[in-house]
């Protein structure tokens, strides 16, 4: 980006020239510096479209308790006894759950749903998935959940209709 | 020599992946969801929303993949979906435009509100200062362009140049905005550039 601009480079209507990459270039190396994409962001998105089902209705993140960005990777740094709370809107039911670290990389996953009845709730895991009944209390606790990727899964008992999926996050 | 581009490596792994080999589809994601995520942060959306949106998209893709006609547009197909769920997602979780953004900074989360706008460049211990200097001048001129240049140009910078035309279509910029002539926005980067003698000294 060191040399002279042309005086004549023909503006908008102008063919694209090395200048232009250069400076094309240097904003690139800006963002990755100021913006770069997060770690694991590939092996998350790929965790996500491996899922099983096919019909499924991904729930929006509403809110988190944290005031810093609403990271799910904060959950990792977060100190001991403190959770995290998320809650995911869909348009059948909204799921919260709390993450509290119980241990080192070791979390607890409580979770609350509302508007679901009864469903079968799934922890997606990059190993062995964990699944529970869950009853009209919408209660649910996944205990000694290694640091991984997790994505949560709620479906009808019968397996009926579409599932909604939280998108994959990061304990 | 030709090398392969964005474009055509992603139009490679997604003929794999439709010929039954799902290898393909996660060669796919490696290759196109670097690109979505400047895509879809330059929409000034945090990182965990903008993270929501690049899953739906690749999701979307899953399903509909049999849909895309052309296996080549495949990269456009995922640029264009990223950024209307993008769109949508700014609207449903803040009332705030992202136009409005670079005369709110300091009052939001700086990590709701996009790149330019807010970001102060770091020094990193091992780039020389005349580097520094000269990217922290190219943040302040892109700083002074419209939103929409900005997005352009920082998702463009990401491509090559014979994807620029296509990728640019797909974020919706008008045809012919950037590809075969430079269009609006990197000339006028160029301008404020010319104009800056700091800038032609370096």
């Amino acid at each position: 980006m060191d040399a002279p601009i042309p005086p004549d480079d023909g503006g908008p209507d102008g063919p694209i020239d090395d200048h232009d990459e250069r400076l094309l270039a240097g904003l690139a190396r800006l963002a990755d510096r100021l913006d770069p994409v997060p770690a694991g962001l590939v092996d998350r998105a790929r965790f996500a479209v491996a899922l099983e089902e096919v019909e499924v209705e991904v729930a929006h993140l509403l809110q988190t308790s944290t005031d810093r960005d609403g990271d799910l990777a904060g959950v990792r740094s977060a100190t001991t006894d403190r959770s995290l709370t998320m809650t995911f809107a869909a348009a059948s039911v909204t799921v919260t759950v709390a993450v509290t670290e119980v241990g080192r990389d070791r979390f607890r996953v409580d979770g609350w749903l509302t508007g679901g009845g009864e469903v079968d709730v799934t922890l997606r895991l990059p190993d062995t998935p964990r699944r529970q009944r869950v009853g009209d209390d919408g209660r649910f606790v996944f205990d000694d959940v290694p640091a991984s990727m997790v994505q949560l899964v709620v479906a009808t008992v019968d397996g009926d209709g579409p599932a909604v999926v939280t998108p994959v996050f990061q304990l | 020599m030709t090398t392969a581009t964005l474009t055509d490596r992603a139009e490679r792994c997604f003929r794999r992946y439709l010929e039954g080999d799902r290898s393909g589809f996660d060669d796919l994601v490696g290759e196109v969801t670097p690109l979505l995520w400047h895509v879809v942060r330059s929409q000034g959306l945090s990182s965990t929303a903008a993270e929501d949106v690049i899953q739906r998209a690749w999701l979307a893709l899953v399903r509909r993949a049999d849909a895309i006609e052309e296996p080549r547009a495949v990269v456009s197909w995922l640029v264009t979906t990223a950024k209307r769920d993008a769109w949508r997602a700014t609207r449903r979780d803040r009332p705030v435009r992202s136009d409005d953004l670079g005369q709110t900074v300091g009052h939001r989360d700086p990590d709701e509100v996009d790149w330019v706008a807010t970001a102060t460049p770091t020094r990193g211990p091992d780039e020389a200062v005349e580097l520094e200097d000269e990217a922290e001048r190219l943040w302040a001129h892109v700083q002074s362009l419209p939103e929409r240049c900005r997005t352009l140009l920082r998702v463009i910078a990401f491509a090559d140049r014979p994807d620029y035309a296509s990728i640019s279509e797909a974020l919706g910029m008008p045809i012919g905005s950037i590809g075969p002539t430079r269009g609006r926005c990197l000339a006028k980067l160029r301008t404020l550039l010319a104009d800056d003698p700091t800038w032609e000294t370096s």
